[in-house]
């Protein structure tokens, strides 16, 4: 097997006496699109937070391409290839949905702390490029504090993409979507994934989602892995029906 | 032996007002979410306000009759004021709030000054209580050990108030979450009177308290408040018990401080609450603030563009006119103006670091007044000409702006503002009490232009070259993509930093940005005034320069200089007046009510009512309004 882009080992994070991650291993290949499913509290989010350097593990270390980024600062994570969207999604409501853009595009050429030209001016039509790739393109000169909520996590997802990330993480992409914008963003996300070979790490509640395309699936339950396959393992699985249902069957 | 224990008593008894006043000013942050600068206000009006009833009412019961009397009615007039002016301002950003409260201090200064006149007033003794004891051979005022019989029944009465009774309830559970007491179905508007009632109440009574010791002044508004605020900070926003701490802590230390080193006790303060900011950066015993305020809550700011050819075309005319001010305008107007110019760039600096970064600081005068100290010193002891002083000033405050910010910026939201006021305290209190090298109070004089710029056309040329130069760099910076990385870190931190954003080095950049620009000013300032003196350092120098950027407006580009003009102006005009505090207070506090958004965006409302500017997001997009 050829070196994972992302390998998480004995990945544990403690918070007093609660063991909100616990021992988690696994790794994650070039080009896969690797979903995390598990109730409410169950260490998606805490897992995340780890893997993008904005928490501290207790114990356990990740790699990225095969070196060591378990103590690196988020900043120098994303430099190295990571992007990432947020559950609630974070953008700047101050400037307009190109700006957005604009600003990741400014920081990936590393023009954060220039003062000489104007930024407005700058990697405009790189970010009209991403964009496009959102679907935003029509949006770009709006202001993002007004932006509908499906709106926000496309514009989110365009400054992730912003600088050609070789790995994505998404926390929950579609949460607050209705129906019909979540199977168009997954299905987007899906397209990059194939087209650019980026690899996705995401966090989902809606099984449909999941299930249609997901390559691979992992299973949270307070903070231990406790199922691994693809989507019909997954189904299959008594544990996770046990978890989802409390014993009865998942009628997926 | 003795004289120490004597030194303790003396230093236990001044812990009690200055704990009164203190809890009432946490107090009431704990629940609304205000620094109160107008605390100050009350505890004088406690004293002012004990001293007549003591004229009245006769005998020991009159005496102490009085102190709660005074107590209860700067309850009730603190009660007043928030419902007067404070209410119709909630809805504005939080910090919006400060500025009605400074104006508030300068109403209740000149309705001192109106009722009570000029001359400090002695306070009374207290009846039976006026001689003194011998403690081991020291003498001790008996009123001394009164107080501190009476302060541990003031602290105790409250900590039954706030932990046994419903009262206390509503106020501990407003602390901790304001909008779920809310949702909750409290009645925040009679929560928030009351605790201002109980908060300025404690404040007057603090006041009457200390009359015996001493008296009553116009100056004891401030001198109280900056101790105050060293003492919240120090015990930490919110906490009562670190209140009472840290009152002891201060006063003892000041006791002590002017017996063994009188040369320095102010120094001294303001270094013991660096140290424990470092140590702590919440106080001794205060808690984490969750969801810094960042002067940007209400409704999000516009994105920013460039003038449009209209507004350009004002303003070169603008600036044309101002620069021909010196072939038609008299000598005066054309001091004024200078005086305008160099506070305009000194406000503008703040705004910057305000608007752009978020970052409230409560100290920048620590800059201004820093730079203007290094241009005069330079002048003083190394005869360097104007050019160069006026090059080491921006110099010297950046220089200053990148130590403070290296500790400050470890803070966020109002302890970054109390940690900048702490230093900007403590330069002040060095330049004040040093005074060898910086003169002292007396400042530094005869510190004149080259001879070339002497004349005030010349010299007003020199001002108006940097002050307008300089804002128009904060202008230019502020489209740069170092403006739009300090607007990204503000808005949306976690976001910045996931797209390779070096947040903290970004606001500590703009912090000596800011410093340096605040610094030129301070130097352009010595050279057209000749003199320099410690309270162009002092916090009613910061607090001046932070009630002008929320009265020009944050969230607006040119907030800053325009704020700057408008109030310098009014400050001009008014002072020729006996009672200017009270027009210039009731003009801010009517600004802040009828533009919550401040000038510029007041106007800026105007005009898009009046369709003179587009909106922000109209559809067509090819222009883009003037802001």
């Amino acid at each position: 097997m050829m070196t994972p882009i992302l390998e998480a080992r004995h990945l544990s994070r403690h918070f007093g006496a609660i063991r909100a991650v616990d021992d988690v291993s696994f790794a994650l290949a070039p080009g896969e699109l690797l979903a995390i499913i598990g109730p409410n509290g169950a260490g998606k989010s805490t897992c995340f937070n780890m893997l993008m350097g904005q928490l501290r593990p207790t114990h356990g270390t990740v790699h990225l391409d095969g070196t060591d980024i378990t103590h690196w600062p988020t900043r120098r994570i994303w430099r190295a290839g990571v992007g990432r969207t947020f559950q609630i999604t974070a953008t700047y409501p101050s400037m307009r949905v190109i700006e957005n853009v604009q600003m990741a595009l400014l920081s990936h050429h590393g023009r954060a702390f220039s003062i000489i030209p104007r930024a407005r001016g700058l990697y405009r039509d790189d970010a009209m490029v991403l964009l496009e790739t959102v679907g935003m393109a029509d949006q770009a000169g709006r202001h993002a504090a007004i932006l509908a909520y499906g709106d926000l996590k496309r514009l989110e997802l365009a400054i992730a993409l912003a600088h050609d990330p070789k790995l994505l993480l998404m926390d929950e992409p579609t949460a607050g979507m209705a129906p019909r914008e979540r199977t168009d963003l997954m299905r987007l996300v899906a397209g990059i994934v194939r087209d650019r070979g980026t690899a996705v790490l995401f966090t989902e509640h809606d099984m449909d989602v999941v299930f249609t395309h997901a390559h691979r699936i992992m299973v949270l339950n307070r903070g231990q892995l406790i199922a691994e396959g693809d989507a019909d393992a997954i189904r299959a699985d008594p544990r996770v029906q046990e978890v989802y249902l409390g014993g009865g069957t998942l009628a997926l | 032996m003795g004289l120490i224990l004597a030194q303790l008593l003396t230093g236990l008894a001044n812990a009690g007002a200055l704990f009164m006043v203190a809890s009432g000013l946490s107090l009431i942050f704990g629940v609304t979410r205000i620094v109160n600068f107008a605390h100050g206000s009350f505890y004088m009006l406690g004293a002012y306000v004990g001293y007549s009833f003591m004229q009245v009412l006769p005998g020991a019961v009159g005496f102490w009759g009085a102190i709660l009397l005074a107590g209860l009615a700067v309850g009730l007039i603190g009660a007043l004021v928030e419902i007067l002016v404070l209410r119709p301002v909630y809805s504005a950003p939080e910090l919006f709030q400060l500025v009605a409260t400074f104006g508030v201090i300068l109403v209740v200064q000149d309705l001192a000054l109106m009722i009570w006149g000029p001359t400090d007033l002695l306070g009374p003794r207290a009846p039976g209580l006026g001689s003194i004891v011998r403690i081991m051979g020291e003498p001790v005022p008996q009123y001394d050990l009164a107080l501190i019989a009476i302060t541990p029944f003031v602290a105790l009465g409250l900590w039954y108030l706030i932990t046994r009774t419903r009262v206390g309830v509503l106020v501990r559970a407003a602390t901790q979450d304001r909008e779920m007491v809310g949702a909750l179905g409290v009645n925040q508007r009679w929560l928030f009177t009351g605790t201002f009632f109980l908060g300025c109440a404690l404040a007057g009574l603090g006041g009457a308290l200390q009359l015996p010791k001493g008296g009553a002044d116009l100056l004891m508004d401030f001198t109280i408040l900056a101790q105050v605020f060293v003492v919240v900070v120090i015990g930490g926003m919110g906490s009562l018990p670190g209140a009472l701490l840290a009152s002891i802590l201060i006063s003892v230390l000041n006791v002590f401080g002017v017996t063994f080193l009188p040369q320095s006790t102010l120094v001294l303060m303001y270094l013991v609450m660096v140290a424990v900011l470092m140590w702590r950066p919440f106080g001794l015993l205060g808690r984490e603030e969750v969801a810094g305020e960042l002067g940007q809550v209400g409704e999000p700011e516009e994105p920013i563009a460039p003038a449009g050819r209209a507004v350009q075309a004002l303003t070169a005319l603008g600036l044309a006119a101002l620069a021909s001010l010196p072939l038609w305008g008299g000598n005066f107007a054309i001091v004024l103006a200078t005086d305008i110019l160099i506070f305009c760039l000194f406000a503008a600096s703040l705004h910057f670091l305000l608007g752009q970064g978020g970052l409230v600081s409560f100290g920048h005068a620590a800059f201004f007044g820093g730079g203007a100290y290094v241009a005069a010193l330079s002048v003083k002891y190394a005869d360097t000409p104007m050019e160069l002083a006026l090059l080491l000033a921006p110099l010297g405050a950046g220089i200053a702006a990148i130590a403070i910010g290296y500790v400050a910026l470890r803070a966020t939201g109002v302890y970054f503002a109390m940690l900048t006021l702490a230093f900007g305290q403590l330069l002040w209190s060095l330049v004040f009490q040093w005074g060898e090298v910086t003169g002292g109070d007396d400042g530094i004089v005869g510190v004149w232009p080259a001879s070339w710029a002497s004349g005030n056309g010349v010299f007003f040329y020199l001002a108006f070259t940097f002050s307008v130069g300089g804002i128009l760099l904060l202008r230019h910076a502020a489209h740069a993509p170092f403006g739009y990385a300090l607007r990204a870190a503000r808005d949306a931190h976690a976001r910045a930093e996931a797209t390779g954003l070096a947040t903290h080095r970004l606001q500590w950049a703009a912090f000596a940005f800011a410093g340096m620009l605040a610094g030129l000013a301070g130097g352009l300032f010595v050279f057209s005034k000749g003199s320099v003196f410690p309270n162009e350092l002092e916090i009613a120098r910061s607090f001046d320069a932070l009630i002008v950027v929320f009265l020009g407006g944050v969230k607006t580009l040119s907030g800053g200089w325009v704020g700057g003009a408008v109030f310098k102006g009014l400050e001009d005009t008014l002072t020729r007046f006996e009672y200017w505090r009270l027009a210039l207070g009731l003009t801010i506090i009517a600004v802040v009510i009828l533009a919550p958004e401040g000038i510029v965006g007041g106007l800026r409302k105007l005009a898009r009512r009046l369709g003179l500017v587009r909106a922000a997001d109209a559809p067509a997009r090819q222009k883009e309004p003037a802001e």
